[in-house]
């Protein structure tokens, strides 16, 4: 939806929200401390009834942590991302699994892969890592271990081979 | 992992399913909290199919990256490269010729009857039906080998390019293509004599775990299950990509054929009925094929500008999406894949409630799961 007068509503009535475009996607940037209102506001207000949560991502740009939503509307046939900017050190937004079930498994992801944690989520654990499991390895500072359960992550055996010439 | 059956009191019991188990669909987990036969509460372990291939996106070219969308869901990997190559297209703003475009669908439907076929053949084969399986597993052997002579690989593709495909169709493919339909038509009434109308089978899924269509889109549910829930949205009619608004076909929704809607039977019904949409839809794009190129104009280094995009295709199990974040440089900066069977799976934990131990199987495999495609 290119028709930028579709999200006035919304524009109005969060403080220091805006909006862009990318491609011909509307991106509504909006102040992570507001999120589960804009949430709120996003699905039960009657001009988005934003009902299917396409997924949610987030992208490291190394001095902060973008999230973005991706929402859909089946009823209107609206669709947005919203985007909020978190802090590199200690990313923390509050959940929205209550708003749509299909975030809690989202959020999970995106707690395991990128270590935002999400206030007041249900059950925020590893989803895809092992529990035990050091770091958040879609993060760009992300270090591999050298060593995982006592077994190497790198090959030296292939440096070691002798050479055709020998 | 190392588990322990435990036994939490005189009636709970704490029971291991998987992660390897023959109707897991791959290598899945599942933890039950049993009540006797009963099922009290069912939590999903995944991850042992996490093969990084997002971490990999961000590490080769945007051309490198295509044959790993294959291995995103393997079973249907036609559709992971049409998702891919649109979305890159979108973010070069690349013009795709009409024949490619008609290639691409060719390929897709092709895939997706294979991927039924499996999904149809695998989930009598749960429930304890041996025979169908088979005879859907000779049929998925044929598009193999004709997808095989398209694009020379039968279950990993790599067949479309960015802005195009890799090859054209080989002389004498459309004869081809037209005697697999017409003994494919044999067979799904064959199949449907076997085993729609089979009362053991109808008897054992009908009214099992329905879905109600609220719960589905909560849920972020797509594609075949999505609409057995009685929901009509198909990607390929709302937002036509390809050239899908050309063709002409129906989409089938789940109407509660043998119980309510929504039960585990309708998601059979509506995947029968999909090979049957397929397989015209092949006939059409075969009798409608353009003349032209079909090869693309990439440049060979890929720059796009700063900025994300996402777009998906319909595929097999709903909506599969890719979303590109690019810094300027020749590689992704962050690839995400959104994938149907990742909704799917974070729903069995709600519907899977007070049912008996051997319907979970069959509900598994009614949702048509694949590991990989959840893993990633």
């Amino acid at each position: 939806m290119t028709q930028d007068h579709v999200w006035n509503s919304i524009l109005t009535t969060f403080e220091k929200t805006t909006l862009s475009f990318e491609q011909d996607m509307a991106v509504i940037t909006i102040q992570p401390d507001t999120w589960l209102q804009v949430s709120r506001y996003l699905k039960e207000n009657q001009a988005y009834q934003m009902d299917y949560l396409k997924y949610i991502t987030a992208v490291d740009w190394r001095t902060e942590i973008e999230l973005l939503v991706h929402l859909f509307s089946y009823r209107t046939g609206y669709e947005c991302v919203v985007r909020m900017v978190l802090s590199h050190e200690k990313p923390e937004v509050m959940t929205c699994s209550s708003v749509w079930k299909a975030a809690n498994w989202h959020e999970r992801e995106m707690y395991d892969l990128f270590g935002i944690s999400f206030v007041d989520h249900p059950n925020l654990t590893r989803l895809l890592l092992p529990q035990d499991w050091e770091g958040h390895p879609l993060r760009k500072d992300y270090q591999e271990a050298t060593e995982v359960y006592g077994v190497s992550t790198t090959r030296n055996y292939l440096t070691k081979l002798p050479s055709i010439e020998n | 992992m190392y588990f322990e059956t435990q036994y939490i009191n005189d009636h709970q019991m704490e029971l291991n399913m998987g992660p390897q188990h023959p109707s897991t669909h791959g290598v899945l987990r599942f933890i039950a909290i049993t009540d006797g036969e009963l099922i009290q509460r069912v939590t999903p372990d995944v991850g042992y199919l996490h093969r990084s291939i997002e971490k990999i996106g961000e590490k080769v070219t945007y051309h490198g990256f295509m044959p790993y969308t294959d291995r995103v869901d393997y079973v249907s990997a036609m559709t992971a490269n049409h998702a891919y190559a649109r979305a890159v297209e979108k973010l070069i703003q690349l013009e795709v010729p009409k024949r490619a475009h008609y290639l691409r669908m060719l390929a897709d439907e092709l895939c997706r009857m294979a991927s039924h076929l499996i999904a149809l053949g695998t989930y009598p084969m749960d429930v304890g039906a041996v025979t169908p399986f088979v005879h859907a597993l000779r049929e998925r052997e044929k598009i193999n080998d004709l997808l095989e002579e398209l694009c020379g690989a039968r279950l990993t593709y790599n067949y479309m390019r960015i802005g195009g495909v890799s090859f054209d169709i080989p002389a004498g493919f459309d004869q081809k293509v037209l005697k697999f339909l017409q003994e494919f038509d044999v067979f799904l009434q064959e199949f449907d004599a076997l085993l729609s109308h089979n009362t053991i089978f109808v008897h054992r899924v009908a009214n099992l775990c329905p879905i109600s269509k609220e719960e589905a889109i909560d849920f972020g549910l797509v594609g075949p299950n999505l609409r057995a829930s009685g929901f009509y949205y198909d990607i390929r009619k709302e937002k036509p990509y390809a050239c899908y608004e050309e063709l002409n076909f129906n989409v089938p929704i789940g109407r509660g054929f043998k119980g309510v809607i929504g039960d585990a039977y309708d998601r059979y019904e509506v995947r029968i009925q999909e090979l049957k949409e397929s397989a015209s839809m092949v006939r059409q794009i075969m009798q409608a094929m353009p003349e032209g190129d079909c090869h693309g104009k990439a440049p060979k280094n890929i720059r796009p500008p700063k900025g994300f995009v996402y777009e998906s295709v319909e595929s097999s199990r709903g909506e599969l999406g890719f979303f590109i974040a690019s810094d300027g440089q020749p590689n992704a900066y962050r690839i995400k894949v959104r994938s149907g069977s990742f909704a799917a799976i974070s729903m069995i934990e709600h519907i899977a409630k007070n049912i008996y131990l051997a319907d979970l199987v069959a509900l598994i495999a009614s949702l048509d799961l694949v590991a990989p495609e959840i893993d990633r």
